[in-house]
């Protein structure tokens, strides 16, 4: 039987310039699960995953299931090198112990997943938005990551653009199912992708509310009864 | 309509210079003296004659050494100084008053005291460095100061080696301020070196060719130096530019 590593914050304190952001507070990501974390902007959406990415060191706490462990990320902005091509930006990522051989047929492989293979050699300021974004996600996909952080990667991108991504990024998803933290805060984003919805707020933050969606990405449908009702609840919430 | 422009512009820099050697004809007949202002056609043949000239090609050698030998140290020392100090706040404090020192005491006075400490030949070597490297230290300064932080913490999200920070991600985001910094700093540093080599009188030296001619009144061949060093300076801009142009292809 496989054994299921979650993710697990313990007893985290987090505390800025004497504001005390997070206390004594705890959640649980189940391993292979798209989790999507909702707040208020400026709640403390992103600290949480600077701190899942060990890039903010909580004041005191645990966190489990993380060691030794390969991290990505896909932020809100692209982030890409504007110095370097699309192949090169998504290589930057990869382990330089690969052989060259190796490491060029991975590219190809991931610039085919995001549909930008003629675009490989131009640069990040000859791209589109949401080629700019497919980009991040491919550098994302690069490394043999077990845990993928994603920092509302579409905000400021147009719905369709949005679906496309969405969709994209679902499909690579499915061939290894890796664990996502998925932060943002449009509501039918998260009922639209995530396994595990979390809702977070107050001060210090708290999870408001967890909620499981057991239907499967295909077949979800924002208007079906259980998604509505999970929306209302959310709503709920965040009032 | 660019294209009328663009003539437009063609004639209006050429009728300046017309006008320029103009004046400089008619100061000359009214002078009336080769000894004290030959006019253009006299400089110009003094020119000719200068690349006949048995050392000409080793003068020109001797002091375009220079200027490279302390280009190269103004470079390394100041990207290397500059990326360390935009990366540790403190050793920019620390190193600031040297800079300061460096961009406010008088060039003459550097002259005058390398002139003691230095052999003729590396005096130039070290004015042209004393004022190329503050140039280019300030601009990789403030080149590190608009590195996209989001950029430097996307690579340590991603565990990338400082190593590789520093030469993939700092480097080539200060590339427009180095190069922006290098443009500046040799065109001053051309005209350091020569005073240097005035002052300093190496055995060889564009400088010190104009020395000589200055000595011995050769007015026309003091100028026809003039326009060899305004030729080199244009050359090595040129060069500058067109690295430039490969170097940040990607903007």
């Amino acid at each position: 039987m496989e054994v299921v590593m979650s993710l697990i914050l313990n007893d985290i304190r987090k505390s800025y310039d004497g504001n005390v952001l997070f206390d004594n507070f705890n959640i649980e990501f189940s391993e292979g699960n798209i989790c999507c974390i909702l707040g208020a902007s400026g709640c403390g959406k992103t600290s949480l995953l600077n701190i899942i990415g060990g890039v903010l060191k909580p004041d005191s706490g645990k966190i489990e299931g993380i060691e030794n462990k390969t991290i990505s990320y896909i932020f809100q902005e692209p982030r890409l090198l504007p110095w370097k091509t699309v192949r090169d930006n998504i290589d930057f990522v990869l382990s330089r112990e690969m052989n060259p051989s190796e490491r060029k047929s991975k590219l190809d492989e991931l610039l085919k997943l995001v549909d930008l293979e003629s675009f490989a050699d131009y640069y990040p300021s000859q791209l589109s938005g949401g080629m700019s974004q497919r980009v991040s996600l491919a550098r994302a996909f690069a490394l043999p990551s077990q845990i993928i952080l994603m920092d509302e990667p579409l905000s400021g991108l147009d719905v369709s653009l949005k679906r496309n991504i969405l969709n994209r990024f679902v499909d690579i998803w499915k061939n290894d199912r890796r664990t996502v933290i998925y932060v943002t805060h449009d509501i039918d984003e998260a009922l639209m992708l995530g396994n595990e919805i979390f809702v977070i707020g107050e001060k210090p933050v708290k999870v408001l509310l967890h909620k499981k969606i057991e239907t499967v990405l295909e077949k979800r449908n924002l208007v079906s009864p259980d998604i509505s009702e999970i929306r209302n609840n959310i709503l709920e919430v965040l009032k | 309509m660019k294209s009328f422009i663009n003539n437009k512009k063609t004639y209006i820099i050429l009728a300046s210079v017309i006008v320029m050697l103009l004046l400089w004809e008619f100061a000359s007949i009214r002078i009336n003296s080769v000894h004290l202002l030959p006019g253009p056609l006299e400089t110009l043949k003094a020119v000719a004659n200068l690349f006949v000239t048995r050392d000409f090609l080793l003068i020109i050698w001797n002091t375009v050494l220079r200027g490279i030998i302390g280009f190269l140290i103004a470079v390394i020392l100041g990207m290397g100084l500059g990326i360390v100090a935009g990366l540790n706040p403190s050793f920019e404090y620390f190193i600031r008053p040297w800079i300061v020192v460096m961009r406010s005491v008088p060039i003459v006075s550097f002259i005058l005291l390398a002139l003691i400490w230095f052999t003729s030949n590396s005096v130039p070597i070290f004015i042209g460095f004393l004022t190329m490297f503050p140039m280019i230290f300030t601009n990789i300064i403030e080149g590190m100061r608009n590195v996209d932080n989001k950029l430097i913490d996307m690579a340590k999200f991603y565990k990338i080696s400082q190593k590789r920070i520093v030469t993939e991600v700092y480097i080539p985001a200060i590339a427009p301020f180095v190069t922006s910094g290098i443009s500046s700093a040799v065109g001053i540093g051309w005209r350091a070196i020569i005073v240097g080599e005035v002052l300093s009188q190496p055995e060889f030296g564009i400088g010190m060719s104009m020395h000589t001619a200055q000595s011995f009144l050769n007015v026309d061949v003091l100028i026809a130096w003039t326009f060899v060093a305004i030729l080199l300076s244009f050359l090595f801009e040129q060069i500058i530019r067109f690295a430039e142009r490969k170097i940040i292809r990607w903007r």
